[in-house]
């Protein structure tokens, strides 16, 4: 749980006046993140995928874990900290490449089951394989129909949807590198 | 560990299915019990003599087999339910094989059963923030496989659908599939897009219904002419490394397996069975999703990778071919209740073996094959012969 107050003081919100107002009044907390991109207010989809850019020339990486005894690496990062390819408890935090190659992709064309999902649709999603040896799963932003497999793609952060409060829910995506 | 080929050999004296479809009126018990009757009728047995009952569902809850076991009567006998996802019938003719196997029981009962939620189908494999990045459709799961399958091996979206209107051929003579009109492969390449490659007819239906088999030693079996017996009832849920997009299994580029899932226990099932595929006589494979036959065809060893398309071009799964495969139409015309689906194959072995198919009687068969797998991950091979 984070004081909002110190997160407003840090100069990120832009547009939350009346909940400035209740925070400076002492009257709420928040766990939200707040994001620097071009001043809107950006939560991600959940914690600890990727990192916050801190500075307007800073792009965000993926964060996963590697395994200091046999090597694996892994996208999400392991939480309990253990390696589900050696079973050993040695693995460090690692950044990963920003660039990858499209291994295989699809777009769906209607919205899947659940609810759970609120972005446009048709939308895309597959694997990314990294070049230090990682498979990852992504949504894909640009142009859905241009997607090719073996095509190079970078990472980004964009706005997934806007939730019930009007927050900004982002995501990591991967997107065609312009040629 | 003792092998399960030097244990006591397990007969299937029963079986019964009911016709699978939707049903608004009725639940999975009402199927469930139905199945019961059936096999128990087919055996020539009183249910006084099973002697255990294990009981294979997904979406019916908490002690769902007793539910269905109530409607025809408790006598006292051990009810175990089984949750294996779509290898949850598979899973548990495994569990009362290996118990009449091992000399625990002489005669027990295996059932599967469904009725499928109407509307959204809520899956576990998925966390949280994967489902609000939408990773949870499992057409789109497949189409993932699917690419990778048509670059490595050249197959075409035509190549698959082939799969699809053979399978409803044979679908169309079975009085129990949901599905019993053919399709044209026109139909199959110009039907909805659903998540690319795959359209609406390249995927199996849902349905809800239920099958059951008695197990039994030999010494029980009320008529011993012709008997069926388990050659093999082998499950592996997972290898390292292995992509399973549909259980959200992304590959390991480091830690590739040398032997995927449906490869390993297809290997166990035939060193138990002591025979290979060159002696299958009849084989259903699973056909989820319209493409998965061809590579499911390959793991489980009747070819070579890539090798498919062609085979199937030259009709060497149809009904008359040299090894017929998914006889009663599949998943593709039976439909898809989940914990009743291997049973369904199971099913079609039993009557192929028998000689009791009817019009999809593959001729003199003796040997058959059934392959149920899907979610959590699971293979379940059973290998059946007479």
């Amino acid at each position: 749980m984070k004081n909002c107050k110190d997160l407003l003081e840090q100069k990120f919100i832009k547009r939350y006046d009346k909940m400035k107002l209740e925070v400076e009044a002492g009257l709420i907390f928040v766990d939200i993140e707040l994001t620097t991109k071009e001043g809107e207010r950006m939560i991600p989809i959940t914690d600890g995928l990727y990192t916050m850019p801190q500075s307007p020339g800073e792009k965000p990486q993926l964060i996963g874990s590697r395994c200091l005894s046999c090597g694996e690496i892994y996208f999400p990062r392991k939480e309990k900290g253990l390696c589900v390819h050696c079973q050993q408890k040695n693995m460090e935090e690692v950044k990963l490449s920003r660039h990858g190659k499209i291994a295989s992709f699809t777009v769906v064309m209607q919205p899947p089951a659940g609810g759970f999902y609120r972005g446009p649709v048709p939308y895309a999603y597959g694997y990314v394989d990294l070049p230090e040896g990682v498979r990852v799963e992504t949504l894909f932003a640009g142009d859905l129909d241009a997607l090719e497999t073996d095509m190079d793609v970078e990472l980004v952060v964009e706005k997934l949807y806007e939730d019930d409060e009007g927050n900004e829910c982002a995501t990591y995506k991967f997107k065609p590198v312009q040629k | 560990m003792k092998p399960l080929n030097e244990m006591r050999e397990v007969a299937i004296a029963g079986i019964g299915i009911t016709k699978w479809g939707f049903y608004e009126n009725a639940e999975w018990y009402d199927f469930g019990s139905e199945a019961i009757l059936a096999a128990l009728n087919d055996a020539g047995m009183e249910w006084k003599e099973v002697q255990a009952a294990f009981c294979g569902s997904v979406y019916q809850g908490t002690g769902s087999g007793h539910q269905a076991i109530k409607e025809v009567g408790l006598t006292g006998i051990p009810i175990i339910n089984v949750e294996n996802a779509c290898s949850s019938c598979a899973s548990a003719f495994r569990l009362a094989y290996q118990s009449v196997a091992a000399e625990i029981y002489d005669v027990v009962i295996a059932v599967g059963m469904e009725k499928m939620p109407r509307g959204p189908i809520p899956s576990t494999a998925f966390r949280p923030w994967e489902l609000k990045l939408g990773f949870n459709v499992q057409p789109a799961n497949y189409a993932l496989m699917t690419l990778q399958y048509m670059k490595e091996t050249g197959a075409t979206i035509e190549d698959f659908s082939l799969v699809a209107v053979k399978n409803r051929k044979n679908g169309a003579l079975n009085p129990n599939a949901r599905f019993q009109k053919p399709v044209t492969l026109e139909e199959v390449m110009n039907s909805r897009l659903v998540a690319a490659p795959l359209r609406l007819l390249h995927c199996c239906p849902l349905a809800d219904g239920a099958s059951a088999f008695i197990l039994c030693s030999r010494d029980k079996l009320k008529s011993k002419q012709g008997a069926v017996t388990v050659a093999a009832s082998v499950l592996t849920s997972g290898v390292y490394g292995e992509e399973y997009p549909p259980a959200d299994i992304v590959k390991s580029l480091k830690y590739s397996p040398s032997e995927g899932m449906t490869e390993l226990s297809a290997r166990q099932a035939y060193e138990v069975a002591g025979c290979g595929p060159e002696d299958i006589d009849v084989v259903q494979a699973y056909d989820s999703m319209a493409p998965g036959e061809l590579w499911d065809l390959e793991e489980l060893g009747f070819c070579k990778p890539g090798e498919v398309p062609k085979l199937l071009r030259e009709g060497v799964f149809d009904l008359n071919g040299r090894l017929p495969v998914n006889t009663d139409g599949g998943l593709m015309s039976r439909g898809h209740p989940l914990g009743a689906t291997g049973g369904g194959q199971i099913y079609e072995i039993v009557l192929q073996l028998r000689g009791e198919a009817g019009p999809r009687q593959v001729k003199d068969a003796k040997v058959g094959l059934a392959h149920a797998m899907g979610a959590g991950p699971n293979s379940a091979v059973t290998i059946l012969k007479r």
